[in-house]
């Protein structure tokens, strides 16, 4: 009996697959991350990421190197991140070994991380407009970005990678007419901000390609384990700094945005939004730092006992350090929970449906940096 | 000194001896105490409630974890593999109930070295995937159930797993290449 | 034109043959817009490197030359020193021939273009039509590159730019013809009269002037209708395989085309080389560098549209509108 193929089958047998590689090497993908598409015609029916080309085996040499020793390479990891890096590592730390940190210590670090948070969504915001087209926004982004990181230097001697913080402290002070210097950068970056909604957010073109484009519901985001903007973007209300507050977050009301749709354009708004609140924080740290030393007592033997979990709220998401101490000096096992290795299982999700074009807008919005996936 | 594998922060409060445990830590004892009687939760001092399972009731336990309202686990954290040399490997799962800023750390035991399985929870955290492919990838821990179970960090043709303790690098030395010998090997008589 | 029937009649006295003193004025008049177009894309090199970088907080080339302005010799020596490289699969004689298909028609426009009341290269009266046929071998040129290169992703590539050309020369030509409406002719020299001795037709046609930008980018494939080209997308484009010399000329007809395009819309919308004080070279040349510069400026600000996108705003949005425009611009005219 001959059988008609059904409908299904039809359209399969018609339709081919196109299966497509995208990097390691590619100008779009942010450093080496292979995303395996499967297209129909132009498109997406599935994207799967293939990582791993960036693994540096950080979690193996911090079982063999002593505490602070650790610290530069957890600067390695989300490099456009390293101090809020370094900070979780060290609260981890700090929190089995139980040492009280100072409290000028405790601002300084503050403000650098917020310092931090705008200095990585600046390159976040000028890479993701680049990939969009829009190339003169890299370069203003970058302009206000070279001045932050001359205040790093300046702060820590290093521009990108610090090794700054230390167990009980951070290792120096900051230099005097700190708080000038970085005063007079927030004004000046509150009115570049307003520069880049004009030249960007309002743009026609810009919503086109962000409005509606890889959408993540809020309760995708929950199960995937989706933090910081994305999470937000989707409309889920949580910030790390709000519900375990740590260094002196708890001293200061600020707003957490969140967005609606959890497309791009939500999660563009949200980062836009956090720059904002993080210029806030920021005078409010400058406006209350305390006097005194910058290190703690640490003890002379160090003990590590137990096992920790310590998170916070990097500008990707919740950078979490599971730290298992036996008892010696070293650490028996470090587990780095990197929030751009959780948001790479959504590109699936995303991509589903829209174009290569799309694909592209949200892997630029999820804000990958490689060297946190991959460790 | 191994860390001993059944207890936890040697800090520890005792749950019935505890004088002010925050109301998010007494919800979570609570529900706990109500549905799932058997686990013994254990508070630590950091704000976390730890329960260890038997792995062979963990799947059903995630799920009842995620769905039930009064536990309400709906975010998966982290999974972590560490292993415990002679006791074998222990997984840790870091759970967080988002809304209502709950936090519950889960520790099931795999006590055999040389294939150690523990259930996959993919079905009930999707997050999961990766978290347990990078077990399976640097420890060698097996998740049953996992519809993807292959390497993720490492190449896919490597041997062993590299976060264990007993790790030995079995890759063959690499023949170094000079100037000479890459003169040798274009007219073929590289010595080897 | 003097000069030309002078050197003609000097030839022909001197001795030659008539159809070889035929021959020379047309050759001369040749070599001079060559030179012209040749000369106006090297500099262009540079005011797009110079323009983009001031636009970005930069400052672009600042080596060679006082600020840089040796850089497109140096560009030129470059290319032209490369070696001659034919990949081994392409399809040999389209892929020589693509580069020359793409930069003869783009020159050639040059020859109707009124840079003044009589420096002109011939007069046709059916000048638009013969633009508009010539810039149509862009889509000629971008298929025989594309399917020259036997390469499956700029193949991809060449079909989504042919695509995307196709379609906005409908609104194109639509906006261009209501502009022949309103002045009565096809001849270009007759259209910028007629506006040197009533308005400039961007008064009465801003509708159309907006389609006929609008159309033109899309035509130039510069950003923001530039995703065909884009290094973001998977396909690297039609130009993959050529290198050197061919790449050059594929690289220069660019150029050309973008001055077509602003002769283009000086003439038919901005009044051509009609212009109080000045000579009339120099107001037609002021008005071309205008939106020369004005195309760059956009390329910097706006992000990409997406293909799909693209072809929305060309068949849902710019056809209905040149149609309006057209259809009122009838009734104008009948009325007038």
């Amino acid at each position: 009996m001959a059988e008609t193929a059904t409908r299904d089958e039809q359209l399969a047998a018609r339709s081919e697959e196109l299966f497509v590689n995208m990097g390691p090497q590619h100008p779009s993908t942010h450093g080496v991350l292979r995303v395996l598409t499967r297209l129909d015609g132009e498109k997406v029916i599935d994207a799967e990421a293939d990582i791993g080309y960036l693994h540096r085996c950080f979690e193996k040499i911090a079982e063999k190197r002593q505490l602070f020793q650790v610290i530069p390479y957890t600067d390695r990891t989300d490099y456009l991140a390293a101090i809020t890096n370094e900070l979780v590592y060290v609260m981890a730390v700090e929190k089995l070994l139980g040492i009280e940190i100072p409290p000028r210590a405790q601002y300084i670090r503050f403000i650098m991380s917020e310092l931090q948070r705008i200095a990585s969504h600046l390159l976040w915001f000028g890479s993701f407009a680049m990939d969009l087209g829009a190339t003169t926004a890299f370069l203003y982004a970058w302009r206000e970005r070279e001045r932050l990181l001359d205040i790093f230097e300046a702060v820590t001697g290093a521009r990108m990678l610090y090794n700054y913080l230390r167990i009980g402290g951070v290792r120096n002070d900051v230099f005097d007419g700190f708080e000038t210097t970085v005063e007079r950068y927030l004004r000046d970056f509150e009115k570049r901000l307003k520069e880049y909604h004009e030249l960007v957010t309002g743009n026609r073109i810009f919503e086109l390609r962000t409005k509606g484009v890889g959408v993540v519901s809020a309760q995708e985001a929950i199960a995937y384990g989706a933090s910081g903007p994305v999470l937000r973007g989707s409309g889920v209300k949580y910030d790390v700094r709000k519900v375990e507050p740590y260094l002196v977050y708890d001293k200061y009301d600020f707003e957490v945005p969140t967005g609606q749709n959890g497309d791009c354009y939500d999660r563009y708004t949200v980062r836009m939004k956090e720059m904002e609140e993080s210029v806030k924080l920021v005078r409010h740290g400058l406006a209350d730092m305390p006097s005194g030393d910058v290190m703690g007592k640490v003890p002379r033997r160090i003990k590590l006992e137990g096992d920790t979990y310590a998170r916070i709220e990097s500008p990707r998401g919740e950078v979490a350090c599971y730290l298992v101490g036996d008892g010696s000096d070293q650490a028996y096992r470090l587990k780095w929970r990197s929030p751009c290795f959780v948001h790479l299982q959504l590109l699936g999700v995303m991509g589903k449906g829209g174009l290569v074009a799309d694909l592209i807008a949200s892997i630029g919005s999820i804000d990958i940096v490689m060297g946190e996936v991959d460790r | 000194m191994a860390q001993e594998q059944n207890t936890a922060n040697p800090k520890e409060q005792s749950t019935s001896q505890a004088p002010l445990l925050s109301p998010e830590v007494q919800r979570v004892v609570d529900g706990l105490r109500a549905v799932l009687p058997e686990l013994e939760p254990v508070v630590r001092d950091d704000g976390w409630v730890e329960v260890k399972v038997p792995r062979e009731r963990w799947l059903s336990i995630a799920q009842t974890l995620r769905d039930d309202e009064r536990l309400g686990f709906d975010y998966l954290s982290l999974i972590s593999a560490v292993d415990y040399k002679e006791k074998g490997f222990q997984v840790v799962y870091h759970l967080l109930s988002l809304m209502a800023n709950k936090k519950l750390v889960v520790k099931v035991d795999a006590p055999e070295r040389d294939n150690p399985v523990v259930p996959s929870v993919v079905s009930v955290w999707p997050t999961a995937n990766f978290h347990e492919r990078e077990a399976w990838d640097l420890m060698g821990v097996r998740f049953e159930g996992h519809p993807n179970l292959k390497r993720i960090l490492m190449r896919e043709d490597w041997v062993g797993h590299p976060l264990r303790k007993d790790y030995v690098d079995q890759r063959p030395p690499r023949e170094r290449t000079t100037r000479e010998t890459y003169y040798q090997d274009l007219r073929g008589t590289r010595e080897r | 034109m003097d000069i030309f029937s002078a050197m003609h009649s000097g030839l022909v006295n001197a001795g030659w043959p008539l159809w070889l003193a035929n021959l020379v004025p047309p050759l001369v008049k040749a070599l001079i817009l060559l030179a012209f177009v040749l000369l106006n894309c090297t500099f262009l090199i540079w005011v797009e490197r110079k323009v983009a970088g001031h636009m970005q907080a930069r400052m672009g080339p600042m080596r060679l030359g006082p600020h840089g302005i040796i850089q497109p010799i140096a560009d030129v020596i470059k290319l032209m020193s490369k070696e001659d490289v034919i990949p081994k699969n392409v399809d040999r004689w389209v892929y020589v021939l693509a580069p020359i298909v793409a930069f003869a028609p783009a020159f050639t426009v040059f020859l109707v273009i009124p840079f003044g009341p009589t420096l002109i290269g011939q007069d046709l009266n059916i000048a638009l039509v013969l633009i508009a046929a010539l810039t149509s071998f862009t889509v000629i040129s971008f298929l025989m590159a594309g399917w020259s290169s036997n390469n499956k992703w700029s193949l991809l590539g060449a079909m989504r730019s042919t695509a995307q050309l196709i379609s906005y020369e409908v609104p194109l030509i639509i906006s261009v013809a209501s502009v022949a409406l309103l002045a009565g002719s096809l001849s270009l020299q007759d259209i910028v009269r007629a506006q040197s001795e009533s308005f400039w037709y961007v008064l009465v046609q801003p509708l159309g002037f907006l389609i006929f930008l609008t159309a033109s980018l899309a035509e130039l494939n510069r950003s923001p209708f530039d995703m065909s080209e884009a290094e973001q997308e998977l396909v690297a484009g039609y130009v993959t395989e050529y290198s050197g010399m061919r790449f050059a000329m594929l690289y220069v007809t660019e150029y050309a085309n973008l001055i077509t395009f602003a002769a283009m819309a000086s003439t038919l919308f901005f009044g051509g080389w009609s212009g109080p004080v000045l000579p009339p070279f120099v107001w037609f040349m002021i008005k071309v560098y205008f939106f020369i510069i004005l195309v760059m400026w956009i390329r910097w600000t706006f992000p990409r549209v997406r293909i799909d996108q693209l072809m929305d705003i060309g068949w849902k949005g710019l056809l209905p509108l040149s149609l309006v425009n057209l259809a009122f611009t009838g009734v104008y005219v009948l009325l007038r």
